[in-house]
């Protein structure tokens, strides 16, 4: 046994994967539903035997479980109450429950069993009422007179005194879309045509749901190669058949055919909500403007990636820190811009360098003025100098030197940074203004 | 009594005999002129007197602190100021509301008076900690002010404007304007900008470096400051931090090299200084308010005439010779000090406290006084006593006399709102407790700005110990964070740093400051968290270091328990020798020598009496066998963190069981020690003996005891001392070892050894106290739990006393207790009445006691006093809903009082009364008023609960059971594991000495005695009684978990037997919390 791994609780993940698990479940039964947090019911009613009876079926859900990594405790009962309450509180040899043995089976379990609110479990609790059985025998206007309603209409869903309504999961199916040909193709045009109208399909579909995709995959179904995948990655949901045709065209050029194609399919992944596109009549005109330039960006980016690869398209933001090296952070394109950060507090170069270039600079006090820099090969006579402006390390990170920066012109009007380290006395360039 | 808590960093005026720095001042004339210390909180990072030593070290011709709308730091300074021969510019920084900061210092007296109201009118405007202030006011103000502008940061018109109408009102050439260069940007320009302003506003320049920090190396520590101040990490804090480390303080030469183009900037601050030290905080003068005498009467009289009537009161006429002679020898020397004011302040006070009917007495040096004990301000009797007036006024000292007095704590907000009624806001006020990071809070602030996780930082934090303890390397591992790892170093270095910084300012608990004139020209006053209370900006030790009176306020519980249980004997019919209400001196009068009473007390039978029921203190008493009043005075004083480490506690019990000769060298000696056995115990004692075998004057003396108080810290004057000491006692013809051994026992007791007289005044409460546990413990338990929280025992520690004692006690019932416990006519005795012997019958045939509403838990006391008046006029109910419409109380109230099982006059028990409250509905529902809710449907189908769940609920609901103790509902389990009953230890033939032992039971208490290097001594409770285990250092850390968070505790170890005294000594400990899952927390840890 390994040792034990702990991962933060993530309730949006924990409901996703609940969700998946049901539509997993639907081959049970066709009506599977969600019980919030952390339960699945299946209305097994007329589909046991299919499954060689309740007892099999039982098991047999339980092993696919296992299978899975999930442990579970799955109870058959004659209501679903009734089950809900033996499969979490009864032990497992008698967690199946013939018709007619309601009451019997939970009668001993502890009165959360019959799925009521902590509050009221706690005042049955101070009554000294703490199994099923304690509250079986109330009489039920006293107890309803002092627990509400709620008490006597969980006992009667659990005995089957009264109707339990089940909602159903609905299978969404994929978006995805295939064409076979008569026979092997190597008719570039053809494979073009055909994918681009089950791109249009696709996106159909997508508009129809609200959705767009951030993954679009192509197959192609070659006769003699294993089938060749094409994927796009785009950096917001899209369902525009047409720009994510101009993307995909490069690729698909490419593409190895070998002796042929006898299909393509069309497959939308990572699909996400897009609202509709708003006329901008609606927009205040300078919102319009920031949403359009932004539109325009996230389409350069995208054609970018889709040239270069994903992982080459980055994008700079200004970060909140005295060292200059870290006031700019580099992330990918592709994923959400971050938050805006105040601009530095004092004029800084428009290029940095990644590495600070090593100078000879002649100055001659520790504080100023510079009067030549050597850098690029060149010696620079410089006219103008401003700072000395003292830069400490982030002390909380790795300790790293002092530095005096100043902004040098050159005789040639060219502007540099440069910095002396306080701690080696060494000089660099740092940055250059265009 | 709780030890004072530690003072984390001594105020420097406690660092009497601190070396003086050897101050030369630099070539270059220049002053710091803006000094932000860490007195404005949060952004500050050093202490003021380490910028005060810094700039002596630069030789810098003074230092000024500046600290944002406040004076909190400027007393440490000034005396900081003074051991180092530097002069301190007294000053301030004035964030104002429609213009940027101002730096003022005044010039001389007025204008500090002026600066001080200033700042009072900002903040009484404003909320705690707050300073609302406008330029109109700082103008309205700036007579005598010297000022510095700091511009702003765009110089526009604006800031021209600003600067020239200020410089019309700081007229004579007050006004300057702060140059700053801290390696910014574009310092080169901005200092060009700002000379541009000054010569267009014809103001000159000051060179400043607005000081943060007196040493760079403090930058990560304020970096981490501003992240707790904007509640950011280190890394989000981005540009709020400061680029660089350059706000210290800087060498002269190095400022003169800054401002090398501005050479005048840097002369101008030494010149400001110069101007400035026109003011010195020395110059303060205190004078006491004079309203408590009467017209006509000089205040010297007035205290004569009421100091002598009180002596006739007091002696009934026939006043001892002593006494009378106590008394001129005292008055003469108030008269000269003129002390008179202040001893007839207090008088004032304690009279209005009298006339209300409100217990208290003085404490600590006071109750070496006569002329206190006749006025009334304390209770030890002068002609029983030994008093030492010196020890409390010294003509030496020059310090005023402290007079502390005790209050009923419950009734003290009267007295406080009386001083503010009679003497003015303008006049009295609190003095102010700075408030400083401990370990635990430091820890958690630094541990948020560097970003741990809150699980983290928890664990962090909850690792150390509630004795303000440091977060270590070692504590850090033990959570298995590595403490090298980079962040948790830095963590631990700044947590370090940052203890000891003062967080913000509270109120002292009772320390008044009262002057003739208005208050507010001697310091700031603030408004206090609390309504109607305002409080000045410096602490007890800054108003001592200013000579300042301070009559201190203090709530004491046992007070208010004993006036409790004078009332309800008065209730019962027990009264004084008048027919009136018993009091404290009538107790003490009549029957001091109470051999039933020391009989209780020699049996360490005192739980729940003041002082001596502590676990130390329990277990001295059967050695020391109290037999007199004396001996409590001694039993008082002797288990304390001084005699025990002195080494005299083992030598005095030898004497006092004869096992030891008690000899004196001479018969002076003789006098002094005798009371003590030729141990000396109390302060005086060092003192009297100084006097008469070593010839020290008085005033001497006291100086001896002042150096001892200071020994650990720093020991010089204590030797010099000593030697005197030594020397003046051979000369007196003792013999060296004798005069050595002395030195050693005064040395050892210096720092914690009380004083005589506070003994005194204390062991008159453990007296009183006592006796009316011996007498009347029915009343004495109803006043104890009256009166809680105080003292070290629970609510079912004293009940379970009183029951032992026989005292028959009843359950909380709505028909028939009150919010209080009371007094209920007891039972008939069948047998024999009390006899001496068997404490199991000394409440037997007395009062019956009835616990009282206040002990449920969740009942508001309006809840509970309405049923009881309910009760009262319209007599028993028979149902709880009777009961509920006819006394309008909530239901909730009625739950309360459902699971405190308090029905059982109606024939409900816990789960029935749940029951049949249940339907009730506190908003009237028409619907549901047609359910008959007094209907016994269903009554009877509920379960009966089982013993130890009724038990149990009753600890949740009531904090005790009259039923069973939880421990014997597992007892079986106990048994087959080997665990004994408690009561079991005490049979020593069965456990003999150094036997192996098994003991396990509720945890009631935990302590850690500061003196006994790490032991904690935890006391345990089973059905039968308590057990007192050891845990020594080794063992507690071993089962650190178990030891501080358990509550039923299962403990294995070694029987230690001392006479009456029995300990377990642990080796293994283990938690069976589990085994009684609902059990709470019940304990009290660690006080």
């Amino acid at each position: 046994m390994g040792a034990a791994r702990i991962e933060r609780h993530d309730p949006v993940r924990e409901r996703a994967a609940l969700r998946a698990l049901a539509q997993w479940a639907t081959r049970f039964s066709p009506l599977v539903a969600i019980d919030e947090p952390d339960g699945l019911r299946l209305d097994v009613a007329g589909c046991a035997h299919l499954f060689g009876g309740e007892p099999r079926l039982r098991r047999t859900v339980e092993r696919r479980l296992e299978r899975l990594g999930i442990a579970s405790r799955v109870a058959i009962a004659p209501t679903y109450g009734c089950a809900w309450g033996v499969a979490r509180f009864a032990p497992p040899e008698r967690r199946l429950v013939e018709p007619g043995g309601a009451r019997d089976a939970i009668a001993p379990l502890p009165a959360r069993a019959l799925r009521l609110p902590e509050s009221l479990v706690s005042d049955l609790d101070a009554l000294g009422l703490h199994r099923v059985g304690d509250l079986l025998d109330l009489p039920r206007s006293a107890a309803t007179a002092r627990f509400g309603p709620e008490l006597s209409s969980r006992l009667d869903q659990a005995l089957g005194q009264a109707f339990e309504l089940i909602d159903p999961v609905r299978r969404e199916p994929p978006v995805a879309r295939e064409r076979l040909f008569q026979g092997p193709t190597t008719q570039t045009e053809a494979i073009e045509h055909a994918v681009r109208e089950l791109l249009a399909e696709t996106c159909r579909e997508l508009s129809r749901r609200d959705a767009g995709a951030q993954l679009v995959s192509v197959e192609l179904i070659r006769s003699d190669l294993p089938p060749l995948t094409i994927d796009l990655r785009v950096s917001r949901p899209a369902r525009d058949p047409r720009r994510l045709w101009s993307l995909l065209a490069p690729k698909l050029e490419r593409a190895h055919l070998g002796f042929g194609v006898e299909g393509v399919r069309v497959r939308a992944g990572d699909v996400g909500r897009v609202r509709h596109e708003q006329s901008s009549r609606w927009t205040s005109d300078e919102r319009a403007d920031r949403e359009a330039l932004r539109r325009e960006a996230a389409e350069l980016i995208d054609t970018l990636a889709a040239r270069f690869g994903g992982d080459r398209v980055r994008r700079a933001a200004l970060a909140e820190s005295h060292r200059p090296e870290r006031a700019v952070r580099w992330s990918s394109a592709l994923e959400p811009e971050p938050p805006e950060a105040p601009p530095a507090p004092a004029d800084r170069p428009t290029a940095l360098l990644d590495r600070p270039v090593p100078a000879d600079v002649l100055a001659l006090t520790p504080d100023g003025p510079v009067h030549r820099v050597r850098f690029g090969g060149r010696e620079h006579e410089i006219v103008r100098c401003v700072g000395p402006e003292r830069l400490a390390p982030e002390w909380w990170r790795r300790a790293g030197s002092t530095r005096d920066y100043f902004a040098v012109a050159t005789s040639e009007g060219r502007w540099l940074w440069v910095a002396r380290s306080l701690e080696t006395g060494r000089w660099f360039v740092h940055g250059i203004w265009a | 009594m709780p030890e004072e808590p530690q003072k984390l960093r001594p105020h420097p005026a406690r660092r009497r005999d601190a070396s003086l720095a050897r101050f030369t001042p630099a070539l270059v004339g220049y002053a710091e002129l803006s000094v932000t210390s860490n007195f404005t909180f949060l952004r500050g990072a050093s202490h003021p007197e380490e910028f005060v030593e810094r700039a002596a070290a630069f030789g810098h011709r003074a230092v000024a602190i500046t600290d944002t709308n406040s004076l909190a730091g400027v007393v440490r300074a000034h005396v900081a100021a003074k051991n180092a021969g530097l002069p301190l510019v007294v000053g301030c920084r004035l964030a104002l509301q429609d213009a940027p900061d101002v730096l003022v210092y005044p010039a001389d007296r007025s204008a500090y008076a002026r600066l001080c109201n200033l700042l009072t009118l900002g903040k009484r405007r404003a909320p705690k900690g707050e300073c609302r202030l406008d330029l109109h006011d700082l103008i309205d103000h700036s007579e005598g002010l010297l000022a510095i502008l700091c511009p702003s940061r765009t110089l526009d018109e604006r800031a021209l404007e600003i600067a020239r109408g200020l410089r019309r009102v700081f007229d004579d050439d007050r006004l300057s304007i702060a140059a700053f260069r801290g390696y910014g940007p574009s310092d080169a320009e901005r200092l060009a900008q700002v000379a541009a302003l000054a010569e267009h506003a014809n103001v000159p320049l000051v060179a400043t470096n607005h000081a943060l920090y007196h040493h760079p190396d403090r930058r990560p520590l304020q970096d981490v400051l501003t992240c707790i101040r904007h509640g950011l990490t280190l890394d989000s804090a981005g540009y709020r931090l400061e680029a660089n480390a350059e706000r210290c303080l800087k060498p002269s030469e190095e400022m003169a090299r800054l401002f090398a183009e501005h050479p005048a900037a840097v002369a101008r601050s030494a010149q400001i200084a110069e101007r400035a030290s026109g003011f010195s905080l020395d110059e303060l003068r205190y004078e006491y308010p004079d309203e408590p005498c009467p017209p006509g009467l000089s205040p010297d009289a007035y205290l004569r005439r009421e100091s002598l009537a009180g002596a006739e009161r007091r002696y009934r006429g026939a006043v001892p010779e002593r006494v009378r002679a106590a008394l001129e020898h005292e008055l003469a020397l108030i008269e000269e000090l003129g002390y008179a004011p202040y001893f007839l302040t207090c008088y004032d006070i304690v009279s209005f406290a009298r006339s209300r009917g409100i217990l208290c007495q003085g404490r600590g040096g006071a109750a070496n006084s006569a002329v206190c004990f006749c006025l009334g301000l304390t209770e030890v009797d002068p002609a029983r006593a030994h008093l030492l007036f010196e020890r409390f006024v010294s003509r030496e000292r020059r310090e005023p006399p402290d007079i502390d007095i005790d209050f009923e704590h419950e009734r003290r907000e009267e007295v406080l709102q009386y001083v503010y009624e009679r003497y003015g806001r303008e006049r009295a006020a609190l003095t102010a407790e700075v408030i400083s990071y401990r370990g635990r809070s430091s820890v958690r602030e630094v541990g948020k700005a560097f970003g741990l996780t809150p699980d983290a930082i928890d664990a962090l934090a909850k690792n150390l110990d509630h004795w303000g303890e440091a977060i270590s390397p070692k504590r850090a591992g033990e959570l298995g964070l590595d403490p090298r790892g980079g962040v948790i170093r830095q963590v631990i270095e700044r947590s370090r740093e940052l203890i000891g910084f003062p967080r913000h300012l509270s109120q002292h608990v009772g320390g008044f400051v009262i002057t003739r004139g208005r208050l507010c020209d001697l310091v700031p006053i603030e408004n206090a968290a609390m309504e109607d209370r305002t409080v000045i900006e410096w602490d007890k030790d800054d108003i001592d270091a200013m000579g300042m009176l301070k009559v201190d306020c203090l709530g004491l519980g046992m007070l208010t328990c004993i006036r409790k249980s004078f009332e309800l004997l008065e209730g019962v019919g027990v009264r004084g020798e008048r027919g009136d209400r018993l009091s404290i001196a009538e107790v003490m009068g009549e029957e001091q020598d109470d051999d039933a009473v020391y009989a209780m007390v020699s049996r360490a039978d005192t739980v729940g009496v003041f002082q001596i029921e502590s676990r130390a203190q329990m277990t001295m008493l059967p050695r020391l066998r109290p037999r007199e009043f004396y001996d409590l005075v001694i039993e008082v004083a002797i288990v304390r963190p001084g005699p025990l480490q002195g080494g005299m506690v083992h030598p005095y019990l030898r004497r006092r069981e004869g096992s030891e000769p008690v000899d004196y060298p001479s018969p002076e000696v003789r006098e002094v020690l005798e009371r003590t056995l030729g141990v000396p115990l109390f302060q005086e004692q060092a003192m009297q003996l100084a006097i008469v075998a070593a010839g020290f004057t008085p005033d001497e003396a006291d100086g001896l005891r002042s150096s001892m108080a200071a020994w650990r810290k720093r020991g010089n004057a204590m030797v010099q001392y000593g030697r005197r000491l030594v020397s003046g006692m051979i000369a007196g013809g003792y013999e060296r070892e004798f005069a050595e051994r002395c030195f050693e026992q005064l040395k050892g007791f210096s720092e914690y050894g009380f004083p005589e007289s506070h003994a005194a005044s204390f062991a008159i409460l453990v007296y009183v106290s006592a006796w009316l546990k011996r007498h009347h413990p029915a009343a004495f338990a109803a006043a104890l739990l009256n009166s809680q929280p105080m003292g070290f025992y629970q609510p079912a520690q004293i009940v379970r006393d009183a029951r032992e004692h026989g005292v028959p006690v009843r359950a909380v019932d709505v028909n028939a207790s009150g919010w209080d416990c009371s007094l209920e006519p007891g039972e008939e005795l069948l047998g024999d009445r009390q006899a001496d012997h068997d404490p199991a019958t000394w409440g037997a045939g007395g009062p019956a006691l009835r616990l009282g509403m206040r002990l449920v838990k969740g009942l508001p006391e309006d809840d509970a006093r309405r049923i009881a008046l309910a009760v009262r006029e319209r007599g028993r109910f028979r149902t709880i809903e009777s009961l509920w419409r006819a006394s309008g109380v909530s239901t909730r109230a009625l739950r309360c009082l459902a699971r405190a099982d308090a029905f059982g006059s109606m024939g409900l028990d816990r789960r029935r009364a749940l029951w049949q409250i249940k339907p009730l509905r506190d908003e009237s529902l028409p619907l549901f008023e047609s359910v008959d809710a007094t209907s016994e449907e269903g009554l009877q189908r509920l379960p009966e609960a089982p013993a130890a769940e009724r038990v149990l609920h009753d600890y949740g609901a009531v904090g005790l059971s009259l039923r069973a103790h939880p421990v014997s509902f597992i007892r079986d389990r106990l048994e087959r594991r080997g665990v004994v009953r408690a009561e079991a230890l005490r049979d020593e033939r069965a456990q003999p000495h150094r036997s192996k032992a098994a003991v396990a039971g509720m945890v009631l208490c935990r302590q850690r005695p500061g003196t006994a290097s790490g032991v904690v001594f935890i006391t345990i409770e089973d059905e039968t009684g308590i057990a007192n285990l050891v845990v020594w250092r080794d063992v507690f850390e071993r089962y650190r978990r178990v030891a501080r968070l358990s509550n039923l505790l299962l403990v294995r170890g070694t029987v230690e037997r001392a006479g009456e005294v029995i300990h377990v000594h642990a080796r293994h400990l283990e938690a069976l919390d589990a085994e009684i899952p609902t059990l709470v927390s019940l304990g009290r840890d660690f006080r």
